[in-house]
């Protein structure tokens, strides 16, 4: 099985085949989009196309309805790093996957109690590539910090990573080996990268996959 | 440090060579070999700094337009570092890219002849 991308934004259904077709190019098996489906997994030229839901940050109460109705309709359900309870009600509820650092919001940072609490409910942190791409200089030094800190905090408490691309175009898709590399930017840690890319993002997806069948 | 060096009369080179082969993809702009070039050193220079470009020794063995197929070279010791600003290059002149290695050998004649694999 190739490599499964959890995070691809594409605006409209149009660019669908431009993007698959990239994927193919690049071996990639699947990739996670936010892009409405008419059921949570398509089939296009061989790539497998999941649903994907980004939960938008309001009240606990509305979370929880927001996330059950998105685990019926999406393979990959996922929540912005936010403020600590929102990510502490995350870190528990069943019907979340991943938590996303954002990393231009610099104060919402992982604690240590929440990535411990993440890490027991087995909820992955996940780590877009896309800023890195589009910055450079000092605005991308402080994107490192960000991530690289939040990564850190992760694994010193046993919560695993996942890295995406977020590509919004065909060209910002990366391969396996490109996403492996770009990972050493964050983490010098050879295995946890292999595992970030190439394990977690499948396993993900089949165990997601296995409840809706 | 000097490409060769004298030992017991024999000249032996110090630092090992890697040939990367790498996939160019983008968004139907066609580039040249040069502009890729220099776009990866500005990456490494960005990335790593003026001391990994001098170490680097980066140079483009062979770009084929057509078809994306660029064929680069290193010094071993810094592949990786070399790797990853490639990667993280997302656009060359107003055009995205993505470049994508595909395998690594000591020779281009290795590079060549080993059965593609990740």
């Amino acid at each position: 099985m190739g490599l499964v991308d959890l995070s691809v934004r594409i605006e409209s259904m149009d660019l669908l085949d431009r993007f698959t077709l990239m994927a193919r190019s690049l071996r990639i098996s699947g990739f996670a989009t936010t892009c409405p489906l008419d059921t949570p997994i398509t089939f296009r030229d061989n790539v497998s196309v999941y649903a994907r839901t980004n939960l938008q940050l309001r009240s606990i109460d509305e979370l929880r309805v927001q996330a059950r109705r998105a685990r019926e309709r999406s393979v990959v359900v996922a929540i912005a790093l936010g403020t600590r309870q929102t990510v502490a009600w995350a870190a528990t509820d069943p019907n979340v996957d991943l938590i996303t650092v954002d990393p231009y919001a610099r104060e919402c940072i992982m604690h240590r109690p929440v990535a411990r609490l993440a890490a027991d409910n087995d909820k992955l942190l996940e780590i877009q590539i896309q800023p890195l791409l589009k910055t450079t200089g000092l605005e991308r030094s402080r994107i490192l910090k960000t991530l690289r800190s939040n990564l850190e905090t992760a694994v010193e408490v046993g919560m695993k990573p996942v890295i995406s691309s977020n590509a919004s175009t065909p060209t910002q898709m990366r391969s396996s080996a490109a996403l492996r590399f770009i990972g050493k930017l964050l983490s010098s840690d050879e295995e946890l990268l292999q595992c970030a890319v190439d394990e977690l993002p499948n396993e993900t997806v089949r165990r997601n996959l296995d409840r809706h069948l | 440090m000097p490409k060769t060096s004298v030992e017991r009369g024999r000249t032996v080179r110090t630092y090992r060579k890697r040939h990367v082969l790498v996939m160019v993809h983008t968004d139907g702009t066609q580039i040249t070999e040069k502009k890729i070039g220099n776009a990866i050193i500005q990456s490494i220079l960005s990335l790593y700094g003026e001391l990994t470009v001098a170490m680097s020794r980066f140079f483009i063995d062979s770009y084929d337009e057509s078809t994306g197929v660029c064929i680069i070279q290193c010094n071993s010791s810094v592949v990786d570092n070399v790797l990853t600003a490639m990667s993280a290059l997302s656009e060359i002149n107003g055009c995205e890219v993505s470049l994508d290695p595909k395998r690594t050998s000591g020779t281009i004649k290795g590079l060549l002849r080993r059965s593609p694999r990740r």
